[in-house]
């Protein structure tokens, strides 16, 4: 009995994990539009605005090319569970995650890998050339961040000694925030995070001009619902993205049970505050560098790489190992 | 060390090795220089704030001392140099940039090799601190082996003196002031001669390219 | 017209391969209750005779194998009943397939029942040569020839180096039993057992694929015919790996720690190579083939992670590594089974194994594509199916190795096999996406693939047994564990951790992690199920589209191409002629190839070493009589003092 009751707080606990996540995530969206729109001197639309979009999107007809198969349909699906199963393995504001367990940092990378797998067969559906054009680069793109995002995740793993995001999370709080180790860490993560979002200079989230394109060139053939669903699934995973480096930077810890209700809230304000930050600065660096040719990604990313292992070596050599 | 955790301490010389990385890496003599001014500051600024911590007179003198003499007076008169002899690009010959980044990269790791065996010592940060001072040493070497306009050869013996310094102040913990000041004034009469030299072969040649001057063989 | 008769027979010997599996499998159930034989095994057959003690032997780890012979034997058997029609259809003469079929089977069989040098060898010749009689079953096309050929002299050069190291461990024990080889190994000298280690380590990663050894396998794996190639990449590649547990682990014992970093080095390189190579292929089997060999390097890292763990005495690691190793190898069996068997439906199909011409299949063979979207998914390495679990588990086996070392540059360079496999993974989704989306997805490229028919229901069916197979794995890990477990309980000593315990821990969540996903996806897709839908054109900027505006194979993985150039030694030629005039362009065209690094850097320069040493030792062959006279006096004083 007392184990159905401990499932079913889990369970519940969870379903209020992911309901969070999907609450926030269009406003980290509007808000981060928001500061765009302040550095370019605008007034910039509302930070509700990706609500009332998604809203719009949802009642419209839905246009289906003829080319495409049931792939295009269950596409805006998959990636909206599978960044949702991402993000079950990410520390919330009370620095718990429903789906911990040792070897989760590789199933954040891996279950976001499986969004750019449909993703990128959804860009191939429509049979026309801007969709295969936003596939093949979102595809060299992966081949790019995937090792930087899990060496970076790697080397906080050998920091706390755990392989689990939550007990990483957890083990961070302990270790000093100019540890160097844990500085290029977040360097590496922060590089990746950009091109992960889609973001200058890896790619442009508000061109919709063709040859430009790698994240939307990819949607082109979406509208109506399965759009709604492909721009909400984005945000979501702009917002795992920045609470996971949120969470490096500055941990919450894993509260205990009884601490009563500003004990619950003061966390939440403390990872909002975080989050805001974060977005404050993605959309500040959006406004400063402009987009680079994809062929210059390499030395980009190669960049994350580097710091990666420079981490790593760094992180031996002050323990006094090598 | 005395007045800075050993978390800032590293970071302190984590900086100091990635200065000294890009100025190895870098193609424009100028950026090269600001790099190597800022490293000059850190280290200046080490011995400041140490002897601001330990009370101790002298030693803020020479902090003082070195942050207007070599990270003040060097650039300056090397940044006129580079002016009257419309000098750039830091001309690469053997080693391109990303290879010398790759060497240094490689000379890094000898650093901390040899200076394994200072891992006992008390606190793990001095074998840090020796093993980059050791690696600007390398770099200054590499720069002026692999580097052919004359102002990145100075930049080189500079970075040397920089890792001299470095390496001295963890392994002494303080060095001789009076070594200190003499070393910090021949670097500066030094610079002093090199900059009349480069004029003059700015004269006689009209670059400051080290290459044209093969008479030197006996 | 069909003739009634052969129909039947091939019905009748395939049913009959399918049967002798099942019974197998059943037979292998029934047994594996049993207990504890399966830690020592269990002799059989044991014959003297002739100066020869030949043995054979069943144990956890043969069990295993067996197990994905037999999984593997029975998809391929039924497969092949529809998958044969055709040449049937063509009149081609079937017997020499059935045949070769079966005895391809059966040294297989004995390979991994062989408990002594001497019938292993013998077993191991047959099933190259049978393997080589299937390659040139399709003897009419003179690239087949060429590949076979090629498939046949390296897998000679390969068995040169095994019996050179039999050979040598016979006459220093007398015997070839494996159980004596083990009790002498620890009486070798280090150069001896490095040597005999190295013999074997050539020998049997020539037949599992390894780089540089695997120039023969993207050839021989794709002009075999489907059955055959499911059969040769997802059983035979195995029997050679589990050679190097039979012959280096439990024989040559734990070994010096490089043993562990060759394995390691050797698989990282062929998983990189292997899989970049796929990338840039539009050949629909040979990309496959390229894969296969990518799959083997991760099974190698395995190894060598367990072989590090092993001189490191790192249990946890250890065991990781080997869950690893075992999971990964029934995954992969059961996934490039099922993308050879696609394959196989597509070739039947369009006739073509160009990816450039496919296109637009998913709507025309709907079942083929939907069972290959689901081998993708696995082979990808990405939850939530098998491959990604087998990956996890070696992925915490090199961070357990690289924290619990307590200093060395081991602690920097074992991590970055972290990041070679993250990239690895990387190269093969865009492989993958490259593989299906060109050839299901969009429109047809060419005339046949417009024409494209869903192939036989055996055909289509099979491929989707596996993946359930495959997903029934994650679904039940409870049950692949204890599986696991039979091959774990024979290569590990001292006191047992348990896969029970908190090392099969995240193995459970595979479960987990399945239900979760799919009841997501279901709730999101019931939540957006409503509302309009018009099928309409594809937006091509108001002008008609046509079906050489889509991507091609060659260009979507082109970034790549360019990234990698170095390695995959890529070349382009560009002609435009322009016509007279400096301005208008009238003609271009295109070329860009890549060429085989290896054969390159490592083939050809060893094939002129051995031509120019053949032409000086031909500078002997005088033609005077009193030459060869003298020849004959050095040797016999040669042969006085040697035997003195």
């Amino acid at each position: 009995m007392d184990e159905l009751l401990t499932m079913l707080t889990r369970l519940l606990m969870g379903l209020g994990h992911l309901a969070l996540i999907l609450v926030v995530a269009p406003l980290l969206q509007g808000f981060i539009k928001k500061s765009k729109a302040f550095w370019q001197m605008r007034q910039g639309p509302s930070i509700l605005q990706p609500y009332r979009d998604l809203r719009k999107l949802l009642k419209k007809e839905e246009l289906i090319s003829e080319h495409a198969s049931w792939i295009f349909f269950l596409t805006p699906r998959i990636a909206l569970a599978s960044t949702l199963m991402a993000g079950l393995v990410i520390p919330n504001a009370w620095g718990w995650a429903p789906l911990s367990g040792w070897g989760d940092l590789f199933l954040f990378g891996a279950s976001l890998g499986l969004v750019r797998l449909f993703l990128t067969l959804a860009g191939l559906e429509g049979a026309g050339t801007f969709g295969g054009m936003g596939s093949s680069r979102e595809l060299f793109l992966g081949v790019l961040t995937e090792p930087a995002l899990l060496l970076g995740l790697i080397v906080l793993a050998f920091i706390t000694e755990t392989t689990s995001l939550q007990g990483i999370t957890a083990g961070l709080q302990s270790i000093s925030p100019i540890f160097i180790p844990r500085l290029l860490a977040i360097l590496t993560l922060g590089i990746v995070s950009i091109a992960e979002m889609g973001r200058i200079p890896v790619d442009n989230p508000d061109t919709h001009l063709e040859l430009t394109m790698i994240h939307e060139g990819m949607l082109l053939e979406y509208s109506g619902p399965s759009l709604a669903l492909l721009s909400f699934s984005e945000q979501v995973k702009q917002l795992l993205l920045i609470i996971l480096l949120a969470q490096i930077i500055w941990p919450s810890a894993l509260i205990s049970g009884n601490v009563g209700l500003l004990g619950i809230l003061w966390p939440l304000a403390f990872v909002l505050v975080k989050v805001t930050v974060l977005g404050f600065f993605f959309a500040t660096v959006e406004s400063l560098f402009v987009k680079r040719r994809v062929f210059l990604l390499p030395n980009y990313l190669a960049t994350s790489t580097a710091s990666a292992i420079l981490a790593l070596v760094s992180l031996w050599i002050i323990r006094g190992q090598i | 060390m005395a007045g800075i955790s050993e978390n800032g301490l590293n970071l302190v010389l984590f900086v100091l090795l990635i200065s000294g990385l890009i100025i190895v890496y870098s193609t424009r003599v100028k950026k090269a220089l600001n790099w190597w001014t800022l490293q000059t500051i850190v280290v200046s600024m080490l011995i400041l704030v140490q002897g601001i911590y330990n009370r101790e007179l002298e030693v803020i003198v020479v902090g003082v001392l070195l942050l207007i003499g070599k990270a003040g007076i060097i650039p300056v008169l090397l940044r006129r140099v580079l002016r009257e002899s419309k000098t750039e690009w830091v001309g690469e010959i053997y080693l391109k940039r990303t290879s010398s980044l790759v060497v240094a990269g490689a000379l890094t790791l000898i650093a901390y090799e040899v200076t394994k065996p200072l891992m006992s010592l008390s606190q793990p940060v001095f074998r840090n601190g020796l093993a980059v001072g050791l690696a600007m040493i390398f770099f200054g070497l590499l720069l002026m082996m692999s580097r052919k306009v004359a102002i990145v050869q100075v930049l080189g013996i500079l970075l040397i003196d920089n890792g001299i310094f470095l390496a001295g102040f963890f392994l002494t913990q303080g060095m001789p002031l009076l070594v200190e000041m003499g070393s910090m004034f021949d670097i500066l009469v030094g610079i002093v001669i090199v900059v009349i030299l480069s004029k003059q072969m700015l004269e006689n040649y009209n670059s400051l390219n080290v290459d044209r001057m093969r008479s030197l063989k006996g | 017209m069909v003739d009634k008769g052969r129909q039947s027979v091939r019905q009748l010997l395939m049913s009959l391969s399918i049967a002798l599996a099942g019974a197998g499998l059943v037979w292998g159930m029934v047994i594996a209750r049993g207990g504890e034989w399966f830690k020592t095994g269990l002799k059989f057959f044991t014959g003297e005779g002739a100066g020869l003690s030949l043995s054979w032997k069943v144990d956890g780890l043969t069990v295993f194998f067996l197990l994905i012979l037999l999984i593997g034997q029975g998809l391929s058997s039924l497969y092949a009943i529809g998958y044969l029609k055709e040449y049937e259809d063509k009149k081609k003469n079937l017997w020499p397939f059935y045949a070769n079929w079966f005895l391809f089977l059966g040294s297989m069989f004995g390979v991994l029942l062989a408990n002594d040098g001497f019938s292993f060898l013998f077993t191991w010749e047959m099933m190259s040569l049978f393997s080589f009689f299937l390659v040139l079953y399709e003897h009419e096309d003179p690239q087949n020839r060429k590949s076979a050929y090629i498939y046949l002299v390296m897998t000679h050069v390969g068995t040169v180096f095994l019996t050179a190291a039999i050979m040598f461990l016979y006459t220093k024990t007398g015997s070839f039993a494996f159980d004596v080889w083990a009790g002498a190994a620890p009486t070798l000298t280090t150069l001896q057992l490095n040597l005999v280690f190295l013999a074997f380590f050539v020998g049997l990663g020539t037949k599992a694929g390894f780089v540089p050894f695997h120039i023969w396998l993207p050839y021989a794996h794709s002009a075999a015919p489907s059955p055959v190639s499911s059969l040769m990449s997802g059983v035979m590649v195995k029997v050679a790996l589990y050679l190097f547990l039979r012959l280096v682990w439990l024989t040559l014992g734990p070994g010096p720690v490089w043993w562990g970093w060759l394995f390691l080095l050797v698989g990282a390189l062929s998983a990189t190579v292997g899989i970049l190579s796929a990338s840039v292929q539009s050949d629909l089997k040979k990309l496959l083939a390229f894969s296969t060999i990518e799959n083997v390097g991760i099974l190698g890292m395995a190894l060598g992670s367990a072989f590090l763990a092993r001189s490191w005495k790192n249990d946890i690691a250890m065991d990781l590594a080997l869950i690893a190793f075992f999971w990964h190898s029934l995954q992969h069996m059961l996934f490039k089974s099922l993308l050879f068997m696609g394959a196989g439906n597509i070739i039947q199909a369009t006739h073509t194994r160009n990816l450039e011409r496919l296109g637009g299949l998913l709507k025309r063979m709907p079942k083929t594509g939907f069972g290959a979207l689901i081998g993708i998914i696995g082979i990808t390495a990405l939850p939530p199916l098998g491959g990604f679990w087998g990956e996890l588990m070696l992925l915490q086996s090199l961070w357990v190795n690289t924290s619990i070392l307590s200093s060395g540059w081991s602690k920097v360079i074992l991590p970055l096999f972290i990041g070679v496999l993250a990239l690895v993974g990387g190269l093969s989704m865009a492989t993958f996406v490259k593989w299906f989306g060109i050839s299901f997805l969009g429109q047809a490229r060419s005339q046949v693939a417009e024409k494209a028919k869903e192939a036989h229901p055996v055909q289509y069916i099979t491929p989707l047994i596996a993946g359930g197979l495959a997903v029934l794995s994650v679904l039940w890990p409870a049950a692949t564990l204890a599986i696991i477990n039979l091959p774990l309980s024979v290569l590990r000593t001292g006191t047992a951790v348990g896969i029970g315990s908190a090392i099969g821990k995240p193995l459970y969540m595979s479960a987990v992690y399945l239900i979760i996903f799919s009841l997501l996806t279901v709730v999101v897709v019931t939540l957006s199920k409503r509302g309009k839908r018009r099928v309409t054109a594809t937006w091509n900027c108001g002008s008609p589209l046509t079906p050489s505006m889509q991507y091609t194979a060659s260009g979507l993985t082109k970034p790549i191409r360019i990234l990698f150039s170095k390695v995959l030694g890529s070349q382009r030629l560009v002609k435009r002629d322009f016509g007279g005039t400096r301005y208008s362009l009238r003609s271009l065209s295109y070329e860009g190839r890549t060429k085989e690094v290896f054969e390159d850097i490592f083939y050809r320069p060893s094939i002129r070493g051995l031509l120019w040493l053949a032409s000086q030792i031909r500078k002997l062959q005088e033609g005077n009589i009193h030459l060869y006279l003298g020849y004959l006096l050095i040797t016999v004083i040669v042969v006085l003092i040697i035997g003195r």
